[in-house]
């Protein structure tokens, strides 16, 4: 978290710098205001979706890119519809190819970052191969599709849910919890929905990108297991619902 | 009206008929009650932690399969079956309906059916549970419903 901070922070400074240079005429270059507040977020999204090696984001930056700069590259032709179909059909192309590994990759820094030292149990984890019927921990995984979970674990500890281009509902009104829980959320374009007792005590810690998370039902009493929720929201909605 | 009891032994269980000259509404209605009444009876040996339970058929809201067991869904509890949920179709009563690979549905107890771009989501009387249903299946379950109600 501390890290994205400072890269945000980092990055809007030297955007106000370019900003006003590219205005008093420091620099050679000319060009509009919305063009080069247009570029530095393009340049930020295209920056950030390297390191989370998110394709979709590599491609519809430097395809909204070429758009603003069509002019000077000689591609006034292929605006916009062509480039962004383009666009469209590369990342397609792409994720399917790399998909796999963008997961796995995924996955496995989650646990290295959160878990290693938060449960030492769960020596497990780093080899990525979770046991299938460990009753502590509850994988699901939704690409592109609509699913529904009820958990009875009786001790649960870790939740993963990683949701792309779907809808999930997981209902966790019938597990129990010892001592406390860790849910590790991946939502892209996704939905999420959480049934969740009315007496966890709920942290949600989520790095959160233009997503929403909404608490309903019953008012939640905070009184039993603590429950941690961590990961990435992108272009997603979370809802918890007490029950 | 006579009600007479005939014995068969070539039988391997009781059966009841209706002998009528035409089909009245009270003969629909007599057939209905006693359908309602002998499923009544009827129950799925389940377990529920340690303890092996007998579920009334008319409390299950649906039957899913999750992780190599099923697990029978009433409103407020969730019972894990040791049968495969083909057996299970074959053997409870005619208002459960396979909607998909993986869920059977209680028609009786369904309150609404929402149609999403691929699936179909069911939802059930005082409960917030719900399952989805999907689009290979979903033309029967119409077709029941219809007829059910």
């Amino acid at each position: 978290m501390k890290q994205q901070r400072w890269f945000w922070g980092i990055f809007f400074i030297l955007g106000a710098a370019i900003l006003v240079s590219t205005k008093m005429h420091w620099l050679t270059y000319t060009a509009g205001t919305f063009t080069i507040i247009a570029s530095i977020v393009l340049l930020a999204i295209f920056i950030k979706s390297i390191l989370s090696l998110t394709i979709p984001g590599i491609v519809f930056s430097a395809a909204f890119a070429s758009m603003l700069y069509a002019q000077p590259l000689g591609i006034t032709a292929l605006v916009p519809w062509t480039v962004l179909g383009t666009a469209l059909l590369l990342s397609i192309g792409l994720s399917l190819i790399f998909s796999p590994y963008s997961w796995h990759h995924r996955f496995k820094s989650h646990h290295n970052m959160y878990h290693h030292h938060a449960n030492r149990n769960h020596s497990q984890w780093q080899t990525d191969t979770p046991q299938k019927n460990d009753p502590t921990t509850v994988n699901m995984t939704v690409s592109m599709s609509n699913s529904i979970r009820y958990v009875q674990s009786e001790d649960l500890r870790v939740l993963n849910a990683d949701i792309y281009m779907g809808g999930a509902k997981i209902y966790l009104d019938k597990a129990q919890i010892k001592d406390q829980a860790t849910m590790n959320l991946n939502v892209e374009l996704g939905g999420l929905e959480l049934y969740m007792p009315r007496d966890w005590n709920v942290k949600i810690q989520d790095d959160v990108f233009l997503s929403g998370i909404e608490e309903k039902g019953l008012a939640n009493t905070k009184t039993g297991p603590t429950v941690t929720l961590q990961g990435r929201l992108r272009m997603s909605g979370l809802t918890i619902i007490y029950v | 009206m006579k009600v007479r009891v005939e014995k068969d032994a070539s039988l391997t269980e009781p059966e009841l008929i209706i002998r009528t000259p035409t089909e009245t509404p009270m003969i629909e209605q007599l057939k209905t009650t006693l359908e309602k009444q002998l499923q009544h009876q009827q129950t799925i040996t389940a377990w529920l932690k340690e303890s092996q339970v007998y579920v009334p058929v008319d409390d299950i809201l649906f039957l899913e399969s999750a992780d190599r067991h099923v697990i029978a869904h009433t409103i407020d509890d969730m019972y894990t079956t040791h049968d495969h949920l083909y057996e299970l179709e074959q053997s409870l009563p005619k208002q459960f309906i396979r909607i998909s690979k993986s869920a059977i549905v209680n028609v009786y107890q369904i309150r609404s059916i929402t149609r999403s771009i691929s699936t179909y989501l069911v939802t059930f009387q005082k409960t917030n549970k719900q399952v989805y249903a999907s689009r290979r299946y979903y033309k029967t379950l119409k077709t029941h419903l219809e007829k059910m109600r």
